[in-house]
């Protein structure tokens, strides 16, 4: 292995170790955890986008669906039916899937912001279904899973935020191998030649659009699983911020495309940025001023996208080649 | 069976093919072939719709009405890909590689249709063989690339697919002159090496030099049709495009 390669792997794998045992001195019930648990979280839902977002430059503003729906599906069937998260999980995702290839049909064959205007469509129909469709989603006061304290990991419910910690820290790794996988496989590159010239990539025989339609399914399935980790974790949502623009979808698209678009550790640099940033400006200004955070993220997100589309892991790879060069000479 | 031996030899038919990109066609009732192992250039002015008729050919358009054939199997209803991989690599007009791609992984791309790694090395190989320049500079990155050397990869590319039938669309437009003989050279070669090549060019002179037959277009439709050789002497084109 060359020095490079085994930095590749060592780096990524102490700052897996450093998120094992960092908890471990901090309040299991205190805000820092909660923190750093929607950090991990937030970092595996922008690694879900980055999958067809980054790869594909398919840039989605409305994976809050998937979110919410990952979301509510469970948390209906456990307060209806008390079936397990463990089990809800999957028909949120399956129900997410069910989405996104109905979403796809008319969507995959735009281009650019057309995508994404559509897609930020979608998301809002959701959202505008799960608040008048009152029989079932509770409507815009909002649905609790239910307490069940006693029932155990059966109910995906902890009585200290730790458990919860673990399980985002799980999902993100995760996340992040799916993405791996999918990034240095054949498929990754098909991803990527869409992105890079997609007439290009018609004319040498990639099935363009079954190929953005896969990764697609593949991102809103991840999301749904999330969604669920995130009502387990929150106890209690509403339509507005489980399927909110800028809440859920335009901050993972923020998170991949500041941390870096399309590739691996884009996300876990954009969410380390972001939450934090996010937690310091809401305790300075109070959640007081509603919408504000909407307008905050759309200016963000336009400015890192004029002044540095290839993201802040580029500006660390700059500065490792510009020492590179200084060692050698 | 002089007959049928001269039918089974076309390669693409093109009938009466009326196409374009909304609701005013740009091509008008086009008919050309091709035959196996020809070299067919396709020339005329701006805007005359050569790119478009490409474009149809291998799948890149909306809608088209009109007969395309490749040996015998209808084009009009396939998609691009599908199109791609029946045999037939169509280099676009403006380099089109992937940019953030080394020159190898660009051309690995273009052998999708092999199977096993073995063909793929074959395949580059004889890439390589035809531009030695790409094998020094396999892992560069091609958006770094001089023009020449991007055109140069799209062709690669293309030839990754071990082709029946390679289009040409403009691959000189903006090369120094001496890239763009030598680019020419190549193209002659893959003919030999027995692609057939359908080549759109600007440079008159240059496609009917190269060429067999040719086909001069104007304002979507076939205006003359001919061997290289006539349509070089053909004072039509001498005054048009050849300015003499
Ligand atoms: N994507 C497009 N959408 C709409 N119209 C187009 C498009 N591409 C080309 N056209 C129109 O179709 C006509 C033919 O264009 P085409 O590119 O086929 O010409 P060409 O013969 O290849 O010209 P050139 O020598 O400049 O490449 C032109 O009038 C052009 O404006
Ligand atoms: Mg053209």
């Amino acid at each position: 292995m060359t020095r490079a390669e085994t930095l590749s792997i060592a780096l990524p794998a102490l700052v897996v170790l450093a998120l094992i045992i960092a908890p471990l001195g901090l309040d299991p019930y205190g805000y820092t955890l909660r923190i750093l648990c929607l950090m991990l979280l937030f970092c595996a839902m922008g690694q879900a986008w980055n999958i067809v977002g980054g790869l594909a430059n398919q840039i989605s503003l409305g994976h809050a669906a998937y979110f919410g729906i990952g979301a509510y599906s469970s948390t209906i069937l456990f307060g209806s039916f008390g079936l397990s998260p463990l089990i809800g999980v999957f028909v949120g995702m399956a129900l997410a899937a069910l989405f996104a290839l109905v979403l796809s049909l008319p969507t995959l064959r735009l281009k650019g912001h057309y995508f994404a205007l559509a897609t930020l469509a979608a998301g809002e129909v959701a959202r505008v279904v799960a608040n008048s469709w009152t029989s079932l989603t509770g409507g815009p006061v909002g649905i609790s899973v239910p307490y069940r304290p006693d029932a155990g990991f059966w109910a995906l419910q902890f009585q200290t935020v730790l458990p919860n910690y673990y399980l985002f820290l799980g999902a993100m790794v995760l996340v992040s191998l799916v993405f791996w996988r999918v990034q240095t496989s054949a498929f990754g590159y098909r991803l990527r030649a869409i992105k890079e010239n997609e007439t290009a990539a018609e004319v040498i025989g990639v099935n363009t659009y079954r190929v953005k339609l896969h990764a697609s399914l593949l991102s809103a399935v991840l999301t749904a699983m999330l969604g669920t980790l995130y009502a387990q974790f929150q106890f209690f949502f509403d339509p507005d911020t489980i399927f909110g623009v800028a809440t859920i979808s335009v901050k993972m698209a923020l998170i991949v495309i500041l941390g870096g678009a399309g590739r691996l550790y884009g996300p876990w640099i954009g969410a380390a940025v972001i939450i934090p940033l996010e937690e310091m400006a809401n305790s300075y200004l109070g959640n007081s001023i509603a919408g504000l955070s909407q307008f905050a993220y759309g200016v963000l997100l336009i400015v890192v996208i004029l002044l540095n589309p290839r993201g802040l892991i580029s500006l660390f790879e700059s500065l490792r080649d510009r020492l590179k060069r200084r060692q050698r000479a | 069976m002089q007959a049928t031996a001269s039918h089974t030899d076309v390669l693409l038919e093109i009938g009466e093919l009326t196409a374009g990109y909304g609701a005013q066609p740009v091509l008008h009732g086009i008919s050309l072939h091709v035959a196996r192992h020809e070299f067919v250039a396709v020339i005329g002015a701006n805007t005359a719709g050569k790119s478009t008729l490409l474009r149809a050919i291998s799948g890149l358009l909306p809608q088209c009405r009109g007969r395309i054939a490749f040996e015998g199997r209808d084009l009009t209803r396939m998609k691009a890909h599908q199109i791609a991989g029946l045999g037939i690599a169509h280099v676009p007009e403006g380099r089109h590689v992937f940019p953030e791609m080394t020159v190898e992984e660009n051309l690995r791309m273009g052998a999708f249709s092999h199977a096993d790694r073995g063909a793929v090395q074959q395949a580059l190989e004889r890439v390589f063989e035809l531009f030695p320049r790409l094998k020094e500079r396999r892992a560069q990155y091609a958006g770094s690339m001089s023009g020449g050397e991007q055109q140069m990869v799209a062709v690669g590319r293309g030839m990754m697919l071990e082709p029946k039938l390679l289009i040409l669309d403009e691959p000189s437009l903006g090369l120094a002159p001496m890239v763009v003989e030598e680019m020419h050279q190549r193209f002659l070669d893959i003919h030999r090496s027995g692609v057939t090549v359908l080549l759109v060019e600007q440079n008159v002179s240059l496609a009917l030099h190269s060429a067999e037959r040719a086909y001069v277009m104007a304002s979507g439709a076939i205006e003359i049709e001919g061997s290289a050789r006539e349509l070089l002497h053909d004072d039509r084109i001498r005054k048009a495009y050849l300015g003499i």
